[in-house]
């Protein structure tokens, strides 16, 4: 089963996302803080990891460079009430791809289906196509860092191990 | 007393006399040099050749004035030269020539240019001609009296230059040091001795500085280019004014005249122009001339009138009395007065020159010109002052509204992200409400509907929103290549609840996609103020009017147009000329602004608005914007 963290500093809005990943079959955890949300990602590895843009004591895009130092792997959705309305949240999600390789941009207020079909899209057996990609990325950038590219393929291992076909 | 004789006494003059006259009667070489100059112009010349040659280690200094006059016989130079206060030129009326000079000193200009003079002239009908020397240091002895100062005379041949007649100063002894500032003020001081609009006839100045071609040259009166406006003025027999105007910012020239006055009668034949800039000019554009009024007699200044200092009418004391709200900035003012002396015998310049003496025509003159300023002033005001202010007023509206927007879009930028987080609880909880039924086992059609609902209008709070923080955050200057059907659309969107609640019929009609290159903020706001005004336009109506609010969108030539029609009773004819002035209707309407406002904007954009309305038919609106 996915592990997805929902990270939003107002209560209601976590409890919102979780119910409704909840009711999806999936096991959100939440974070109320980056603080928080790094501390959980410290204890538990999560496959997606969702966000606000814009959050009190960090910025999102801030808080998912220093959730990937820890899970490499972990898959991302940006979502805000702020941003430009003007871009399209595909144009979006490509800026944020190529700046730190978070996954998805959603605008506030999100409905559940749209929410959840990112999520799954996020955990299917095509993304793990991707990850081949983003692992040799990162791999690649931690030439020179060899604490983190043994962790790095550690991680994989588990990942791997932990995917079952019925996953998704 | 023995006889009767004895009872009679005689005045002497003292030697010092001269001193007193030559040297305390010119307040600088300027005058001086000046003063010779008109004495040539009397004697009939029309070329006078000035010589400055300063000092060097090797020879003094020296100045030389010659002219081609007609010169002057052993008896002439007797009786004019040798007699001091003399004059003839007060009783010449006859001669073509008006002669400028008539106190009869202007001879001892020399004395104050130098210790020694020697003349040489030459009458026309003379073979010979007459050198004269005098050493002026003879009259510092006050102990001596005047008429013991003698001066040795001597005929000569004639020089070349003095062919057929003329006269020619040679000054040495030279008391100033002539330096560069010495010699600039010379040259401007004979510059402005010119009357630029009436120059005494077939007259020439030459100044020469020995060993500075950059300094000498055919002297050239100043002559200005490029005023913004320009009143020629003439007193007439009656002592009516008549007044050209002119200018680069009138269209065409004017002329007006103001009705016969007793009090300027006197000053018949008087002609005048002021010229004015409305920024301060270049130098090159009045030939460097120092700004003010100057006054000009038979095509000769008088003097100091126009000086640097002088505010003789007094331009600059009635700026500063109203703290610098008065039109007339004086450094940008420049004004040449004619008089003639046979025109105008009242108007007399003090002995010192140092101004007119007061009589009745004098303060007619100064009374006429006080008024010429006036109308000046008016003109500069409705003309000039008054559309900049318009402008600058203008600019200050935009740059108003602009910091409005500002205001807002920091407030919204907070604002949008509050608002979008319970609206986001909302919908998911909704949703999660909706779904966990469905998981109970239960299905229906009313809790389903009613999910429908709540996010159907989530979304359209979100639309708004969004519009909202586009529009404040929005600039009023940066335009976009948009869907302007849409925005439109959008915007009338906003208002469908508002006018269902009032019966009113909003009718949208605009094309399925209109692309323009527009500023979108402009257009919201225009239309946002148009519509509501149009809404509030049925406020005390009956209900039996059809009530209809008609948009329209389209394109006319080189413009887009867009039209907001309403059903209502029109606009009363007495509130027509209020419709877009500042405050008047009292009516904010839209984002807090008035039409007076939004007009503004629009025309920022290079667009128009305008309206028609009639009485119990309805009004439109039309915004015009460039393509």
């Amino acid at each position: 089963m996915s592990r997805v963290l929902v990270v939003d500093d107002e209560r209601d809005v976590r409890q919102a996302f979780a119910r409704a990943l909840r009711l999806a079959g999936l096991l959100p955890a939440q974070a109320g803080s980056a603080d928080e949300a790094l501390q959980k990602c410290e204890e538990e590895t999560f496959d997606v990891v969702i966000l606000d843009f814009i959050m009190p004591d960090m910025n999102g895009i801030e808080l998912l460079t220093r959730i990937r130092r820890l899970q490499p792997f972990v898959r991302s959705i940006v979502v805000s009430g702020k941003l430009d309305r003007r871009r399209s949240e595909s144009d979006i999600s490509k800026d944020l791809r190529e700046a730190v390789e978070a996954d998805v941009y959603l605008h506030k207020p999100v409905d559940n289906d749209t929410l959840l079909e990112a999520v799954r899209g996020l955990t299917t057996a095509e993304a793990d196509r991707d990850w081949k990609d983003v692992a040799s990325g990162i791999t690649s950038a931690s030439r020179t860092n060899l604490t983190a590219a043994r962790r790095a393929a550690k991680e994989l291992k588990k990942h791997r191990s932990r995917r079952t076909p019925q996953d998704g | 007393m023995a006889n009767s004789e004895d009872n009679w006494l005689h005045f002497e003059a003292s030697a010092y006399l001269q001193t007193l006259l030559g040297r305390e009667l010119f307040r600088s070489d300027e005058f001086a040099i000046v003063e010779l100059v008109k004495n040539a112009y009397d004697s009939g010349a029309s070329l006078v050749r000035i010589v400055i040659q300063p000092p060097t280690s090797k020879r003094p200094a020296e100045i030389r004035v010659t002219d081609n006059g007609s010169g002057m016989s052993l008896k002439d130079f007797q009786r004019l030269f040798m007699v001091a206060g003399y004059s003839e030129r007060g009783q010449q009326v006859h001669r073509v020539r008006v002669p400028t000079g008539e106190k009869g000193v202007g001879r001892f200009a020399a004395d104050r240019l130098g210790s020694k003079l020697e003349v040489v002239t030459r009458a026309k009908d003379d073979k010979e001609a007459l050198r004269v020397f005098i050493d002026w240091t003879a009259f510092d002895d006050r102990n001596k009296r005047f008429g013991d100062v003698t001066a040795e005379a001597k005929r000569i041949p004639s020089p070349s230059e003095l062919k057929p007649s003329g006269t020619a100063l040679c000054i040495s002894g030279v008391r100033s040091q002539w330096q560069r500032s010495n010699l600039v003020a010379v040259r401007h001081a004979l510059e402005e001795l010119l009357d630029p609009f009436h120059p005494p006839e077939s007259f020439t100045i030459e100044f020469i500085v020995v060993g500075s071609p950059a300094l000498s040259a055919e002297i050239r009166p100043p002559m200005l280019a490029g005023t913004d406006l320009e009143v020629r003025f003439a007193v007439q027999k009656n002592g009516a004014i008549r007044r050209k105007w002119s200018g680069e910012s009138i269209k065409r020239e004017e002329e007006r005249a103001t009705p016969a006055n007793t009090e300027f009668v006197q000053l018949a034949g008087l002609t005048g122009r002021f010229m004015y800039f409305i920024k301060r000019p270049k130098r090159s554009d009045v030939s460097n001339l120092a700004p003010g009024v100057r006054l000009y007699r038979d095509g000769f200044r008088l003097e100091p009138f126009g000086h640097r200092k002088a505010d003789w009418l007094g331009v600059e004391e009635k700026r500063a009395k109203r703290a610098g709200h008065a039109h007339i900035v004086p450094s940008r003012l420049f004004g040449f007065v004619s008089i003639e002396r046979h025109a105008h015998p009242d108007l007399r310049d003090t002995t010192s020159r140092e101004a007119l003496i007061d009589t009745p025509a004098a303060r007619a003159l100064l009374t006429c010109l006080r008024n010429e300023l006036v109308r000046l002033e008016d003109r500069i005001r409705t003309e000039m002052t008054e559309p900049r202010w318009r402008e600058k007023q203008r600019v200050q509206a935009q740059e108003l509204q602009q910091a409005r927007l500002q205001a807002l879009s920091i407030l919204s930028f907070g604002l949008a992200h509050e608002l979008r987080q319970p609206l986001q609880v909302i919908r998911s909880e909704a949703q999660n409400i909706d779904t966990r039924l469905r998981q109970l086992g239960v299905v229906d059609n009313d809790i389903r509907e009613a999910q429908a609902a709540i996010d159907t209008h989530i979304k359209r709070i979100d639309e708004n929103i969004t519009l909202l923080s586009q529009m404040s955050t929005g600039s009023l200057e940066q335009e976009d290549t948009l869907d302007l059907a849409a925005v439109v659309r959008r915007h009338c969107a906003w208002y469908n609840t508002r006018c269902a609640a009032a019966g009113i019929a909003l009718d949208v009609n605009v094309p399925e996609t209109y692309e323009a290159t527009v500023n979108q903020a402009t257009i919201g706001i225009a239309l946002s103020n148009l519509i509501i005004n149009a809404i509030e336009a049925f406020a005390d109506l009956p209900d039996t009017k059809e009530r209809k609010i008609s948009v329209s969108l389209m394109r006319s030539g080189q413009q887009h147009v867009l039209r907001v029609a309403d059903s209502a009773n029109g606009i009363p004819s007495e509130l027509r000329p209020l419709v877009f002035k500042e405050f008047a209707t009292g009516k904010t309407g839209g984002l807090g602004m008035g039409l007076y406002s939004c007009r503004l904007i629009v025309e920022a954009q290079g667009g128009e608005m305008d309206f028609s309305t009639e009485t119990g038919v309805g009004t439109q609106f039309v915004v015009r914007l460039p393509v």
